[in-house]
């Protein structure tokens, strides 16, 4: 071949392939535990996620981070084993088995090879069934949380999520993203027993499970392994919605020696089940959720403020958030959320192209399937539906329901939910370098790092 | 427990060289319309010269700033704008870039990539803007982070004798800003060449149509001058070497540790990797047993076997509680190590490692992302096993020299190389301000 032969277009693709759906089988094991199978056998491995309805929005007003405890205290032994027996037998499985919670539900995550699928199963029954919160355990894992709570106050990033939660809730308990040291230490084997006690039962939970295993059999392990397990009717009123902002408002975090601003910038968003909350996440994509994006190729591409720059839709059960996000140096932090802010107004003014939408849309619906392809990716989408209380078709009509947003449908979402005039606007920084930098923009409020 | 069937489970691919002398690994596996088009190229850090560090890093972001036919920006949207995620990564041992597409879109994935590789062009204002991007870049990874510089960088520094292992990927500041478009263009001509370089595309394709896409698209790009090797040959280190650094950010002391080992096709290496999992993987491991759950020391144990194609390095990262103190922390590590080469590992323990390891292949050890279950993770396998060791079959065959390791092997390698005149001790003081201490 020679030079004359080099193909200065971009190939047309070729004929599109089905994506085969992840088929799901569902049924009730042991006494009312709901399940979903999604049988994959494309590698000998079973994810599994148990889901519970209780996170930490669930926590007591008194007592932020107990959901989070409750889940780390889960793992570490039970009415059988103590933690380092339980461990080992979790790992001589080639298992992975870990829980943590986040705002609205808990999750006991586990790995392992599908030949050692069932001994994990009891595994798993025995920490949601008869955990020890044994006291050294409990007493060793509040000191550790505390010491990690004082670690993460070091770590900009954290600065700056704790602060806009507080901003964006309100008296919200999604207000709350770490537990305070009080807390903690208020904290005994009982109030974790309650907790677990009044949250980890059947009907407020979920098992979801991706891997290579079929229904018939995976049915018998659980009924053994799950047999006793108690539904106690649990239910969680939810709370008085946030407070919806007016005004935009700066609120700067001082942390001395940042060679860095960390940026948040934002406010409310609809729920995942709104009806515009697809076509915010498609605007959002537009904007700042992809390399090609608005504010990647503004902010990164043409005025190199940023290496990270972007925008993100949260998905929780009761209130969700729109957020703009950077870290840029101190000097040009001014420049930097003037930009961020403009791209919003563009937005509201002059809406999108049916060119950059149709990109947009096939960038969704492509990621949609590359997400199918682990077991992972499955069960989170499957987690998604579940938690979120999405229509149980969502995965099955999602690319349909892609597919369909208009021009027309961007416009309306963006007038009626994003408010660049009304945003909070959190820094993580040297207050005395970026203060006056960032004045303009809003009333400002100054807290020190350390509380 | 019953007896148990394990599904024996094998990557299909196959191996091919074409006229301008560029490697392509092919593994075909049609259960999701997804397709992986991984491009490794033989060059890295260990490439650059004093006074360029950093460059390999800054050059792969140059990579997405235009060539011949794809102007600034359209790299991103070509692929995004059809479905498709895209990135790079530059390490010490070689720089990767990888396009993942619905499989219809091979073809566009093989053109961007060709073009780049036939024509870049970078012009002065794009070198100063993705310096100015690489700068923040190691801003908010090393420069504003507690322990990032510490453990990521001056660890490093110290362990290794040899500047091309012992240098950083992001590098400093001064040497990005003494990049020159001229050094853009010599580095290009120099390592981005085919005959230096490894396709690999995993997922949902015909072999037969993406070798003839390939040799469309590649074809032509001719070949260059192999690149004089780089001598990464590290001296015998000959009695401890130990620092101690004040991490401005960090509100906590902690310890990091390094010994040299051997490079990643060695026969140790095997029974290193084993080490790693008994003494670091999953809360039964010893070491997390003992300082995080007996002695309630330390807040986090991590660390293990970093192999490179060079010497690696096996380390041990601690973050301690402060009414713990440094000898306190270095005895514990040491006499767990001890331990190991004195009464060696049980059958059991090396066992469950070894269970560990198999999980490993699928789950994938960073989040999920690169394990044998997607088409990103079984290309990106194969391309490093064609490049680094010369054979992509060991993607099926090597998991078999883990499970042939003895106890007797594992206990061997901790007293080769974990010994006190052989490792690097890193003393790092917490010195935030504003911190009740």
């Amino acid at each position: 071949m020679n030079r004359a032969d080099v193909v200065t277009t971009p190939p047309p693709p070729s004929a599109l392939r089905p994506l085969v759906l992840p088929r799901r089988e569902e049924f009730t094991a042991a006494d009312g535990l709901r399940v979903i199978l999604v049988e994959d056998r494309r590698v000998p491995f079973v994810t599994l996620r148990l889901v519970v309805r209780a996170g930490s929005a669930h926590d007591p007003a008194d007592l932020p981070g107990l959901a989070a405890l409750t889940a780390h205290c889960l793992t570490q032994g039970t009415q059988k084993r103590k933690s380092f027996q339980f461990a080992w037998a979790v790992e001589e499985l080639g298992a992975t088995l870990e829980a943590h919670a986040n705002r609205d539900y808990s999750t006991l995550s586990a790995t392992v090879l599908a030949e050692n699928l069932n001994p994990l199963l009891k595994l798993m029954a025995e920490t949601v069934m008869q955990p020890a919160f044994a006291p050294d355990e409990v007493e060793l894992a509040k000191e550790n949380t505390i010491q990690t709570l004082r670690y993460q106050r070091t770590q900009p990033s954290f600065l700056a999520r704790e602060r806009y939660a507080q901003v964006l809730f309100g008296n919200h308990p999604y207000s709350r993203i770490a537990p305070t040291e009080e807390s903690v230490v208020a904290m005994t084997p009982d109030t974790l027993r309650q907790f677990h006690a009044g949250n980890y039962t059947p009907d407020n939970s979920l098992l979801v499970v991706v891997g290579a295993v079929e229904a018939s059999p995976l049915r018998k392990a659980l009924d053994k392994a799950f047999a006793g397990w108690q539904s106690q009717g649990v239910t969680h009123a939810p709370h008085e919605p946030p407070p919806l902002r007016q005004r935009r408002t700066v609120h700067l975090v001082d942390r001395p020696g940042s060679v860095q601003v960390n940026l948040l910038i934002g406010h409310l968003a609809p729920r995942p089940n709104d009806p515009d909350f697809l076509a915010l996440e498609v605007t959002n994509t537009a904007l700042g959720g992809r390399a090609g994006s608005r504010l990647f190729m503004n902010v990164r591409e043409q005025k190199g403020f940023a290496y990270d720059v972007g925008s993100h839709l949260s998905e929780h059960r009761e209130a969700s958030s729109f957020s703009m996000s950077a870290q840029v140096r101190p000097e040009v932090v001014g420049e930097a959320v003037e930009e961020m802010l403009r791209e919003v107004e563009v937005l509201r003014r002059e809406g999108i192209t049916e060119s950059e939408l149709d990109s947009t849309k096939n960038y969704l619906n492509g990621t949609f399937s590359i997400r199918l392809s682990t077991q992972g990716g499955i069960a989170g989408e499957i987690v998604a539906i579940e938690m979120l209380e999405l229509p149980r078709d969502s995965m099955e009509t999602y690319r349909e329901r892609v597919r369909s947003i208009t021009p027309e449908t961007v416009r309306q979402v963006v007038q009626r939910h994003l408010f660049p005039d009304r945003m909070a606007i959190v820094a993580v920084g040297e207050v005395e370098r970026i203060q006056p930098l960032l004045e303009p923009f809003g009333e400002v409020e100054v807290r020190p790092a350390m509380m | 427990m019953a007896a148990k069937t394990v599904v024996p489970f094998s990557v299909p691919f196959s191996l091919h060289t074409i006229e301008n002398g560029m490697r392509v690994v092919l593994s075909e596996d049609h259960s999701v319309p997804v397709v992986a088009v991984v491009v490794l190229y033989d060059v890295g850090a260990r490439n650059e010269p004093p006074g360029r560090t950093g460059f390999a890093h800054l050059f792969e972001h140059m990579m997405f700033q235009g060539s011949a036919n794809v102007k600034k920006g359209e790299f991103y949207t070509y692929v995004e704008d059809n479905g498709g995620v895209l990135n790079g990564m530059t390490s010490n041992d070689f720089t990767i870039y990888f396009e993942v597409m619905p499989s219809n879109q091979l073809e566009l994935a093989l053109w961007l990539e060709a073009d780049r590789m036939r024509s870049l062009q970078v012009n002065q204002e794009n070198l100063d803007n993705q310096r100015e991007v690489v700068k923040e870049e190691k801003r908010l990874r090393v420069d504003n982070q507690p322990f990032s510089y510490a453990r990521g960088i001056l660890l490093y520094e110290l362990a290794y004798d040899n500047f091309a292992n012992a240098h950083s990927v992001i590098g400093s500041m001064e040497d990005l800003d003494a990049a020159t478009l001229e050094d853009v263009q010599r580095f290009f001509r120099t390592y981005y060449a085919p005959n230096n370089a490894v396709l690999a595309i995993a997922g949902d394709f015909d072999s037969e149509q993406a070798l003839e896409w390939v040799r469309k698209h590649f074809g032509d790009i001719p070949p260059q001058e192999p690149p004089q090797p780089v001598d990464v040959s590290e001296p015998e280190r000959k009695g401890e070497k130990r620092a101690t650094y004040t991490d401005r950010l960090a509100n906590l002391p902690a310890i990091a540790m390094a010994w040299k080992v051997p490079p990643r096709h060695s026969p140790e290496r095997y029974a290193l990797a084993l080490l790693d999992r008994i003494l670091f993987s999953g809360e039964s491991a010893r070491l997390h047993q003992r300082l995080v759950k007996r002695e309630k020391s330390a807040l986090g144990v991590s660390g293990g076997l970093e192999d490179r194609r060079g010497p690696g390095l096996f380390t041990a990262f601690v973050v301690f509680k402060p009414d713990s103190d440094f000898p306190q922390i270095e005895q514990s590590v040491t006499a767990e190590i001890e331990a190991v080469q004195q009464k060696g590992v049980t059958p059991r323990e090396l066992q469950r490692a070894k269970n560990q390891l198999r999980a490993e292949r699928y789950r994938g050890v960073w989040g999920g992302l690169y394990g044998l279950q997607t088409p990103l993770g079984r290309a990106m396998e194969l391309a490093y096993h064609a490049l680094f060791d010369g054979d992509p079959a060991l993607i099926n065959t090597e998991l078999q020299r883990y499970l042939d390791v003895t106890p007797e092997e594992v206990r061997d390698v901790a007293r080769r190389f974990l010994t006190r005149n052989n490792r690097t001790v890193l003393h790092i003081l917490p010195g935030a301000t504003g911190v009740e201490q």
